[in-house]
Formats: structure tokens, sequence, C-alpha cells
């Protein structure tokens, strides 16, 4: 052994909150760091994003047979009752990527929230899904919602079908 | 009623010798729109540092005059109105938060749009919509559809349009593509683009603060998603946020990558085959790429690579490699290996480019004469394309195909998700 080489007697500082766990434990330690998922629905304005961008970063290199899983994981993400709102945000710019008609079903409340701006990013994933769910319940939003997101819900429906 | 700019003057008492020596400001609904002494009225939209440019571009022109200045700061309006009603003697520039209130009044003929980018589309589409020939700044629009609708409107109301891209009417870039058009260089090989690095930086995290006085931040964020205000989100950092802009790729793409269209003869089309290998942040405001690197191949063979330069030069600069020689050019040079391509004439049998040497005069004359400017929307677009699905690509990390004509990737979903995008309300594209 080279003789710079520093043998540790085997005990944590302190102030470290493993001291005093056993060995076992302290292992297991070492194999778990905090799951990004569960970073998604705490995240807020301005916050550090880089444990988040790692969940980006798995959809965007996501094979599409991965799609459904993820946007499962997602639409759990955005039922979460604490979900906040940049979390959601954050949800929905992933599901604009993925999200299928499942999507539509699960979301399609959150179109005429009283929130205007969950009822806005719950358009951005909704829009991007194509067939005639999204739609049927983008043209109903239309029709529930009140002030500028009706208009742009509706605005919405007419883009889509010139598009079409 | 059409009425000819000598009777209007007449009736007005002054006489026809005076009238002759400075034009009358007459909108547009009273003079008949081919009256060749007309004075066509201008409103500009966004008049932050670029639309200032624009001013500077029109104020002393005889044939145009600036009657309101748009732009949701306050600031920025009375900035910009200071400077024209100086130039022009008077206090008659109107200063206005809604372009609505100008690309809808009869009053005004022609709109010049310098907003950030993901407001490009929406007043040029409402100006032309209503009547007025449109200026846009580059990259055209925030996405590949946004676009389409422009130049479908564009065309549908017979409206002139000019795209930003200034360096068609510079010599040096004119040239440069007129040698290689006419097959000076040979057999084109490949082009290098290489365009300058992000120039504002930010930490991994940010804080709301309050709005300045002054500042319409809700009108600012338009058909953006909402975020709290922050002093490093609006003027010229926007363009480092994806949700307003697309980064250098677009910022000096649109430039570069549009001279590269023009050489090689692809204004109604593009590559057909597209990789990124973009560095983006994990966090923080800025969301664009750090590092661009994006590679096209068009259909006959030819390859492009643009790269962020790592030599701190803040211009872009573009090489064009044939199999007879290559052509170095930017703002500041043309250089040609063997230097005797430079001194090549064009014959009158050959291949002669669109000449324009005064990009806004070129656009003023066009409205006059209804033909097409030299950075049509058209072309503007499709050189747009190009930047946008570039960064889509670099956000992918994936090489895709492109079909240059539908604008669409082949067997991508996801990719093609992201050639549009929803806009708040009450914004749309419809």
């Amino acid at each position: 052994m080279s003789k710079k080489t520093i043998v540790s007697d085997g005990q944590r500082a302190a102030s470290d909150p493993l001291a005093g766990q056993t060995a076992d434990a302290r292992y297991k330690s070492f194999n778990m760091t905090v799951d990004p998922w569960s970073v998604i629905a705490t995240l807020d304005y301005g916050d550090d994003r880089t444990m988040v961008s790692t969940i980006e970063r798995m959809i965007l290199d996501a094979d599409p047979s991965q799609h459904p899983g993820f946007e499962e994981k997602l639409l759990k993400c955005a039922a979460d009752e604490a979900c906040t709102e940049a979390g959601y945000g954050f949800i929905c710019r992933l599901l604009a990527l993925i999200a299928s008609p499942k999507s539509v079903a699960a979301l399609k409340k959150n179109l005429t929230s009283d929130n205007e701006n969950i009822a806005f990013l719950t358009r951005m994933a909704i829009e991007q899904v194509p067939g005639e769910e999204a739609t049927a319940a983008l043209r109903a939003a239309a029709g529930a919602l009140k002030g500028r997101e009706a208009e742009g819900c509706a605005g919405a429906v007419a883009a889509r079908t010139r598009a079409q | 009623m059409n009425v000819s700019r000598r009777d209007f003057v007449k009736c007005a008492g002054v006489a026809a010798g005076a009238a002759a020596a400075f034009p009358t400001i007459i909108p547009a609904s009273v003079l008949g729109q081919d009256a060749p002494s007309k004075v066509l009225t201008v409103a500009c939209v966004g008049v932050g540092g670029m639309g200032l440019s624009h001013i500077k571009q029109l104020v002393d022109r005889k044939t145009v005059r600036i009657v309101a200045v748009v732009d949701v700061d306050a600031f920025h309006q009375k900035r910009a109105a200071q400077i024209i009603n100086k130039k022009y003697g008077n206090e008659d520039c109107r200063m206005i938060g809604d372009f609505r209130e100008v690309t809808r009044s009869k009053d005004v003929d022609l709109i010049t749009v310098a907003t950030p980018d993901h407001w490009h589309a929406i007043p040029a589409i409402d100006a032309i919509r209503n009547g007025k020939d449109v200026f846009v700044e580059k990259p055209l629009t925030l996405t590949v559809r946004e676009g389409q609708v422009l130049v479908e409107e564009l065309r549908k109301h017979k409206r002139v349009g000019q795209t930003g891209t200034m360096q068609r009417s510079f010599e040096g870039f004119h040239r440069a593509a007129e040698l290689i058009r006419n097959g000076r260089l040979g057999t084109i090989k490949h082009i290098d683009v290489l365009i300058p690095a992000n120039n504002r930086y930010v930490g991994a995290t940010w804080k709301p603060e309050p709005v300045p006085a002054g500042l319409d931040y809700d009108f600012w964020l338009g058909p953006a998603p909402y975020a709290p205000y922050t002093s490093q989100r609006t003027h010229y950092q926007f363009r480092f946020n994806l949700d307003y802009a697309g980064g250098q790729t677009t910022n000096w793409g649109a430039h570069y990558l549009d001279i590269a269209q023009w050489a090689l003869g692809m204004d109604e089309s593009g590559p057909v085959e597209v990789d990124g290998h973009g560095v983006y942040p994990s966090s923080g405001l800025f969301t664009s790429p750090t590092r661009v690197d994006v590679r096209y191949t068009y259909a006959n063979g030819v390859t492009m690579r643009m790269r962020t330069r790592t030599d701190g030069i803040s211009d872009g600069n573009i090489i064009f490699f044939g199999d007879k020689g290559s052509l170095d050019v930017s703002r500041s040079k043309l250089k040609s290996n063997p230097e005797s391509i430079l001194k090549e004439k064009i014959g009158d049998d050959e291949i002669g480019l669109y000449k324009s040497r005064d990009h806004f005069g070129n656009w003023i004359e066009c409205v006059k004469t209804r033909e097409r400017p030299v950075s049509d929307l058209a072309i503007g677009h499709k050189t747009n394309n190009l930047c946008n699905i570039g960064n889509i690509v670099m956000q992918l990390q994936r090489k895709l195909k492109w079909d240059p004509v539908k604008e669409r990737f082949d067997g991508d979903d996801m990719a093609n998700r992201l050639l549009t995008r929803a806009m708040r309300g009450p914004w749309s594209l419809a």
C-alpha cells in the first residue's frame, strides 16, 4: 500500500447524518440518491432544474415504445395535489412531446381551471395530441372558459383545423 | 375617393411649386396607391435595440414618414419617439402599447417588426391581414408553423414582406453567392458556418423580481407561457430563452445560413437531413444551447456544418469549399483560394442574383412596384427552417430526415411536435 494512503478508522464525523450507523446501513446509503421524479412536484419558479433535467433528457432520448410508461409517470406527478404550478408546467412541456389521448382524458378538466396559467399549461400538452379526442376537449373548453383563455382555446381549435 | 397630391395641396392653399419641394404627409386612405410621390406612413413595432436601428434606417428617407412607435416598455417608446420627433421637428410621433392600434389603422401603410422573436409572427400577420406591407426582423418566426402561416397570409393578401436578413444587401455576400452560383468554385462539397458564442451569462437559479414601472410585462410575455418577471428574462437576454427565441442558432444562423441557401440556389427548398449535438445548460434562466453544432445535408450531397466559434469573435463567418477552390466571407472580409476567383467577372449571360445595396430601400421600392424584395418572407422562412430544425435536432440529439417542401421530419413524431407550440390566450395563428 502506498505510504500516502491514509487508512480510515471507519468512524464517521459526529456531524455526519450516518454517524453511528452499522456498516450495512452505511453501504446501502451509498447507493441511494434523491429520485428526480419526486422533485418535479416541488419545483418552483427559479429553482435549480438540474435534477429534473435528467428526466427531460430521459424522455428526449427514449424510444417511442417507452413513451407510454413515461406518460403515465408524468400524469401521476401531475395528479399530485402538492404539485406546484412550476412543476405542473414542467410536466406539461414534457407531455407535449409524448402525450396520447390518455393524457387528454386525464387532464382535460384542467383546461378550464380557474387558474389561467394551469389552463394554458394543460392546453400546451393537449394541443400536441393528434386526433379527435384532443380536438373535442379543446372545443369543449373553449365553450366553457371565459376571458382570454377562451379566445386562446378557440384560436387553437381554429389553428388546428387550418393545419389539417 | 382618390385625390392626387397636387389637387390636395392646391385646395390647402399651398402652391404646386412649393409642394414639389417637400412631400406632404397624406394617409394612404386619401391618396391612391399608385401616386408616385406618395409618402408612406410607417409604424415601428418593437423599438428596443434593433427597433432603434430600424428607425435610424427610415427616419432620414423622404419616401416614408414614421408616425408611431409601439412597444410594451414605455421607456423604449419615449426614447424612440424623441429621436423621431427631433428629426422631424415636431411632437407628432404617437407612442402606443398595443400593436393592434397600428396594424388595424387606416393611417398606417407599413409596419416594421423588431420585437423579441416570439412576437414576430402575430403582429406581422395582423398587419398583412389589414392590408399593410411588412418588414420583419430575423429570425422570421419562433416556430416553423408560424412561418408557414405568415407566408400563406402574405401571398393570400398580396402584400410585400421583407425579412431583416440584410446581408443579402451587402456587396461582399452578393458577390460570393454570385461567384458560387456561376460555378467559380466548381462543385460545392461542404460549407462551414461559424457563429458567435453566447454573450450573456446567468447562474443555475433565478429569483422573481418586481416588474419595473412602465413595462407591460404580461403583454411582453404575450403568447409565451407565464413565468414571473426577472430582469434577465427580457430585452436583449430574451435571445437565450427558448420560450422567446432560438439562441445563437437563430440569432446568427438566420444571417449566415441564409447566405448558404442563396449561394446554393436553395431559396425554395433546404436540406434533407439534419444532425445536431448541442450543449445545453442543465439549469438556470437561459435554455438555449451554449454550444451549437448542427450538420445539414442537401439532396445533391452538399454538407454544411454550423457551430459555435471558439475564437471570441463576435461575428459569423461562412466558408464554401468547392472542387476548384474556396470562399471565406463575413461582414468584414471576402477571401478566396485561389485569389484569382475574386477577380472573375460574371458575364451578362450568366446567373445574376438579385442586387440590392439598401435593404430598407429595396423594401420600400418593392412596396411601390409590388415586386418581391430581395429577402421576401418566403425566403426568410426557408432559411429560418434551417435554424429551427437545427435547434430541434440538437435538443433531440439525433439525426433526422427532413422534407424541405412538406416541412416535416420523416418518421419522428416528437420532432414534428416541436415544429409548433401552443400560444397563451388571446393569441393564436387563427
